[in-house]
């Protein structure tokens, strides 16, 4: 345990130190929020009611794609891989301490987004803050799931920002949170339904109280997991060969 | 301490290591000789069980090398070794000594020099740095070996003294230790023994001065002499060459090569006017062994 809070806190404050996450995490979101807020509030009056949702979304899913997964992929970049190795460094308490520093960024912005949007955009204020807190854990821990498969996944940095574009700009384009995902053609909202940004956007701006709307992020969530395990694994087999 | 026997791996069917066998006795310091591409870095990573092999044994007191790493018996600085850009110097040892299970070594950033870099970034750290960083947190839960891959490369000579210090005050606390190189006066300077890997091979082994002393025609006088001496009467020199005023000749026994030549001068009444004995070098012989083997 001792050695699983040093590495969370080490990992943290270096993601506090890392310029692309200051980049992906904070001021891109933000300044996306400022200026999207702006002018989906003024052409579109009703984007007020999801403006803190889909925000929100926006901001986790870029974060998790672009940021999370580039600070993943240098933590087992072969030859800091090596290292770990041969310095009994856990994998896992490595990955779930990147997780946990993700989820703890991404919950800052989302903060911001929640205090400021009724202020400059007269956006829709959230009602109950636990249930809506609650609902961006789970929604953020899903989609920084993916950002960690994308660093797992990527052996170098052009693969990295394929493969997280190839996640990011379908997200931003069919769950929704820039226009209505029921305008698209059903073939594009089928597939809309099986990225996580969809359905953390569905489940942020669902008024439903039932656990069974928190089912598709949860089943997602469990595949993750099960897919990074996959990921760690071969790791260590490369190593090795 | 250490024990490889008949160690064999294949990249991709293409041998690269054919049967290595050499063992490491303990508080000895162990050199891995060869060129690039030799495989001395894929024995040292077959000891350090970051890779597995196709035939053969390692160990490491008696243990497996991954026994070896879990029961923090092992310290290792490799080659490439890298960590976390943004990682300050203060954070890699808390790191590292967290993850072995130790208690936090400050004293090792004094001795490595390092306490003044203590919150600097990896990132910003010089190469001789980074180097003493890796050594620093090889060393932090307290191995009985250590394992070094090219401990020197990229290092200024200053740096370069500095780390040789520092390895020969670890052999004096006892400790075991098996390091890869190219440099041969780095290897000289510090090993107990050699074995030179040529080829995926282990060709040679011994000590620095067996393995000069091996081929001892390669012992070279320079005469210059008051007058001309005819070589021939001396049966213990082989004249080479004549380079300005000095008579170049070899001896495979440079004790009886001397001591006739001066018996012979005194016999003849001719005045030795210097005298310049070059031994060969480690250098040298890893030449003529590489010749040998076509490398």
């Amino acid at each position: 345990m001792k050695a699983f809070m040093t590495i969370l806190k080490i990992k943290t404050k270096m993601d506090f130190r890392s310029s692309d996450i200051l980049i992906t995490n904070y001021l891109v979101p933000i300044l996306f929020f400022l200026v999207m807020g702006a002018v989906f509030t003024s052409i579109m009056p009703e984007t007020k009611n999801t403006l803190i949702a889909s925000m929100i979304v926006f901001s986790t899913t870029m974060g998790a794609t672009i940021g999370v997964s580039a600070s993943v992929n240098e933590l087992f970049t072969q030859d800091i891989r090596k290292t770990l190795v041969v310095s009994k460094v856990s994998f896992l308490k490595l990955i779930f301490s990147s997780i946990l520093s993700g989820i703890f960024h991404l919950l800052i912005v989302s903060t911001i987004i929640i205090l400021v949007a009724p202020i400059l955009f007269d956006a829709t204020s959230i009602s109950n803050v636990f249930i809506f807190y609650g609902r961006i854990i789970i929604s953020t821990f899903t989609i920084v799931l993916v950002g960690v498969i994308i660093g797992l996944l990527s052996k170098n940095t052009a693969q990295l920002t394929i493969l997280a574009q190839l996640i990011f700009l379908p997200s931003m384009m069919l769950s929704g949170i820039m226009f209505d995902a029921s305008l698209l053609p059903a073939i594009l909202k089928n597939v809309g339904k099986l990225l996580p940004a969809t359905q953390s956007f569905l489940l942020l701006t669902s008024s439903d109280t039932y656990i069974a709307s928190y089912g598709p992020l949860l089943i997602m969530a469990l595949v993750f997991i099960l897919l990074i395990a996959v990921l760690l694994q071969r790791l260590k087999t490369l190593e090795r060969q | 301490m250490i024990k490889v026997n008949n160690l064999v791996k294949n990249y991709d069917n293409k041998p690269v290591l054919k049967g290595v066998s050499f063992e490491v006795k303990e508080n000895e310091i162990y050199a891995l000789l060869g060129p690039n591409g030799a495989g001395k870095t894929t024995t040292l990573e077959c000891i350090e069980g970051l890779r597995s092999f196709d035939q053969g044994s390692v160990s490491l007191a008696n243990k497996t090398p991954h026994q070896a790493i879990s029961a923090g018996l092992i310290g290792v600085q490799l080659q490439s070794s890298s960590l976390f850009r943004n990682i300050s110097v203060l954070e890699a040892m808390e790191f590292i000594c967290r993850s072995q299970n130790c208690d936090v070594s400050y004293d090792l950033l004094d001795q490595f020099d390092l306490m003044d870099q203590k919150n600097k970034k990896y990132k910003t750290l010089s190469t001789g740095q980074k180097r003493k960083l890796h050594l620093a947190l090889a060393l932090a839960h307290q191995p009985k070996i250590l394992i070094l891959d090219e401990p020197t490369a990229g290092l200024d000579v200053q740096a370069r003294a500095t780390l040789h210090k520092q390895i020969k005050q670890l052999k004096q606390q006892g400790m075991t230790m098996i390091l890869a190189s190219h440099d041969m006066s780095e290897v000289e300077d510090l090993c107990d023994r050699i074995g030179i890997l040529l080829n995926g091979n282990l060709i040679k082994e011994g000590t620095p001065l067996e393995i000069i002393n091996e081929v001892k025609e390669h012992t070279i006088l320079k005469i210059k002499t008051s007058e001309a001496i005819n070589y021939k009467d001396v049966k213990a020199l082989s004249f080479l060459s004549q380079q300005q005023d000095y008579d170049v000749c070899s001896t495979d026994n440079l004790h009886d090569g001397l001591a006739m030549l001066m018996q012979w001068f005194n016999e003849k009444n001719i005045e030795l006017l210097d005298l310049i004995i070059e031994k060969p070098t480690l250098e040298q012989r890893f030449i003529d062994i590489a010749n040998k083997e076509g490398v």
